[in-house]
């Protein structure tokens, strides 16, 4: 797995959308991050897999949700997403669902992304 | 390449477990060095982690003296140093 | 081991959280063994402590102006993240002329800036510690 790959920064989603703005400024990181040319992979763990949950309509709350922050992480070169595997059983999810391209992983993959990354930052 | 990992809240427990390496450390900051006391909390850990609980939030708290003989109390110059021996912080 | 630079992410507002009180006693500890803090960041509810307009009771700890002590004294910079600020009512006289506000707020020895600010510091610092709400 790519999984071997060390990252400048980890940024890890707990929380499922629209918690406050916890995921809009971990993601506004995650992009100022690699703006600075610092390599950056995302993790989302727990309930954080639900930010990738298709069919979301944040308008609907009037609240402007992360979709357009998620689909503009590939021009940023942000193309690194993992995904916590116990949390997709637990929420009835494939990687096939989500929104974007995302690799699966188990507890020890992710905690060599942990071991392997430089610095971490969780939302 | 050990984290130390920091935890705050009891809640935050779950999420943390899923990164916590048998090679890393745990140090229980704020409201959650109430774990420290807690009967079945270091069963939930990995064998091999070493746990902390900062002195003063178990003292301020009322429970330094409750304080499992398995978890090490750190002065804030020891969490400190703690921090900086890891190879990172992973704050939750 | 001594002399390590230390930047500090303070994620968590005064009061509603403990994190501006748990980061004070860390960056106290690391100044007085000898570590540098290059910078304290503030992000997400966080940048609600550079507010000077806050008034907490006096026989209760002004986490403020503790912060502003601190930094006076050792040189440490409070950079408060611009995005979330302005977002949370915390404005300078600059960004309040640029949106046509009459009033400021942001506590003196704190600066608004980017987050770049916090990138930068991760990336130079030996350790960044996060203190999340």
């Amino acid at each position: 797995m790519k999984a071997s790959n060390s990252f400048d920064l980890l940024v890890v989603f707990t929380q499922p959308p629209l918690t406050a703005s916890l995921a809009k400024e971990g993601l506004d990181l995650s992009l100022v991050n690699s703006t600075f040319e610092q390599q950056t992979g995302l993790i989302f763990l727990g309930a954080g897999v639900l930010q990738l949950h298709p069919n979301q309509q944040p308008d609907i709350l009037a609240l402007k949700g992360t979709q357009a922050m998620l689909q503009a992480l590939g021009l940023y070169d942000i193309n690194q997403l993992f995904v916590d595997e116990q949390a997709l059983l637990d929420y009835s999810l494939t990687t096939a669902d989500l929104l974007l391209p995302t690799e699966s992983c188990n507890p020890l993959q992710l905690q060599k992304l942990l071991a392997t990354s430089r610095n971490v930052l969780t939302f | 390449m050990a984290s130390l990992h920091q935890l705050n809240a009891q809640h935050k427990l779950a999420n943390c477990l899923k990164l916590l390496a048998k090679t890393d450390s745990l140090v229980l900051i704020e409201a959650a060095v109430a774990l420290a006391v807690q009967a079945d909390f270091l069963q939930q850990l990995p064998q091999g982690v070493s746990v902390f609980a900062l002195s003063s939030d178990l003292q301020a708290r009322g429970l330094l003296n409750n304080c499992s003989p398995a978890i090490q109390p750190l002065s804030d110059a020891e969490w400190v140093a703690a921090s900086l021996e890891a190879d990172r912080v992973c704050s939750w | 081991m001594t002399d390590k630079t230390l930047v500090l992410n303070i994620c968590g507002a005064p009061y509603a959280s403990l994190a501006p009180l748990s980061a004070l006693r860390f960056a106290k500890a690391a100044l007085a063994t000898g570590h540098k803090i290059q910078r304290v960041f503030f992000y997400q509810e966080g940048v609600t402590l550079a507010n000077g307009l806050s008034c907490p009771p006096q026989d209760e700890i002004n986490l403020t102006k503790e912060w502003q002590k601190l930094a006076a004294e050792h040189q440490v910079e409070l950079a408060v993240c611009v995005a979330a600020a302005l977002k949370r009512g915390i404005i300078d006289a600059k960004e309040a002329a640029r949106y046509g506000l009459e009033q400021h707020n942001l506590a003196e020895g704190f600066v608004l800036t980017g987050l770049g600010q916090l990138v930068d510091g991760m990336a130079n610092a030996d350790r960044t510690v996060t203190f999340n709400s």
